[in-house]
């Protein structure tokens, strides 16, 4: 179920288990980036333990620009700290994924 | 004949993906929808009965539902799957003619485009494709025999652009449009008769994936690999399973450069949590 990042698999006794495959979630995450929805992106982000970096780094003047619009989604302070502290500056990227 | 697993489920597409799942019980359909409800088996959200033993059980893009048994069709609306709204309600029926030669047995149902349903049925001379409305008098519109030399093995349908586009596999792996009027048009050929087969469309064309009862996953006539044991598609992904306990997705691209990444999940130990990976691009 893409909209919530969730994969439902069935175990040979029968059971069911559900997972998040970071695949899927970064699908998402790009998707709602796209969106413009970023308070969605910026919260699964923080529940799926994704590096806040994304939300730049996957439309970076697409955010410059809509900056004001972040700031409003977002809205808590603590949130947007927690953004702002997890910034980072990387010369190459080490890994090419497109996942 | 050979007998299959498969499983019925709704769309995987945002809005719709509900989750939707339907299993055969009888006389009864038992549907849950997953992400309102995680109820696992043998329990349901939601039980609809029909009135004889079903046969197949399909769902639409608007999470209604046909259910093919042996005395008829049964076709239910399911307006906003929730854990608290109302079941499925029925809509509609069809009975089939009791003249019917009790040597013809009926196979898979379909949505198809304009309030209809197609159903798929065994001949001793060959496949019989009939299609329904579903409206006020609910009668047989046409029925369209197929030539013998092609039988018939799978009767489906996926969404593109909003619209129900349902296809036949012949035994020979031969996939073709039922679309009023487009008869002939292919969409493509898989290298032999598969039995689970899903076409997602991507693009100009789309793209027809299939597994094999030997594991091997195919997207056209190309073999993605040979070990999977069950897969679905997603507009991002050609997600699977192989038969060593891992999942994969796949981005879908044209059919002749997909590739493939890993997630490395153990499904029957622990679930380990990827901690760092993210989707950074390149600077510069």
């Amino acid at each position: 179920m893409p909209t919530s990042a969730s994969l439902i698999l069935q175990m040979p006794r029968g059971n069911l288990e559900t997972i998040f495959p970071r695949a899927m979630v970064i699908a998402g995450i790009r998707k709602l980036i796209e969106e413009k929805n970023y308070k969605k992106a910026f919260t699964n982000c923080r529940t799926q333990r994704v590096d806040m970096n994304i939300l730049y780094d996957h439309a970076p003047e697409q955010f410059l620009s809509n900056v004001p619009l972040f700031i409003d989604q977002v809205k808590k302070i603590s949130y947007i700290d927690l953004f702002l502290s997890s910034l980072r500056y990387v010369n190459q990227l080490p890994m090419n994924s497109i996942i | 004949m050979e007998y299959i697993f498969t499983t019925t489920r709704g769309l995987t597409s945002p809005p719709q993906d509900h989750g939707l799942v339907a299993v055969i019980d009888g006389q009864l359909i038992k549907v849950t929808p997953f992400m309102a409800a995680n109820i696992p088996p043998p329990m349901a959200l939601h039980e609809i009965s029909v009135p004889s033993n079903a046969l197949d059980v399909v769902f639409n893009d608007d999470a209604s539902i046909a259910v093919l048994h042996q005395d008829g069709i049964s076709v239910f609306e399911y307006k906003s799957p929730s854990a608290s709204g109302p079941p499925p309600a029925p809509k509609g029926q069809i009975a089939f003619e009791e003249t019917k030669s009790r040597q013809n047995f009926y196979q898979a149902v379909v949505f198809a485009p304009n309030n209809e349903v197609l159903v798929l049925q065994r001949s001793l001379s060959g496949s019989i494709i009939s299609r329904y409305g579903l409206n006020e008098d609910s009668s047989i519109i046409e029925e369209m025999p197929i030539s013998s030399d092609s039988v018939i093995t799978t009767l489906s349908s996926f969404i593109e652009d909003g619209v129900a586009k349902p296809f036949t596999q012949n035994v020979s792996g031969d996939l073709c449009s039922l679309l009023p009027g487009s008869q002939s048009v292919s969409y493509g050929k898989l290298t032999s008769n598969l039995p689970w087969v899903e076409i997602a469309s991507h693009g100009d064309s789309p793209i027809a994936f299939g597994l094999s009862a030997s594991g091997h996953l195919y997207a056209g006539s190309r073999v993605l690999v040979k070990n999977c044991t069950s897969f679905l598609v997603t507009p991002a992904h050609l997600i699977f399973t192989t038969t060593n306990n891992l999942i994969k997705f796949v981005h879908v691209t044209d059919v002749n450069s997909m590739s493939i990444y890993f997630s490395l999940i153990n499904t029957i130990l622990t679930l380990r949590r990827l901690r760092s990976s993210t989707g950074r691009p390149r600077n510069g």
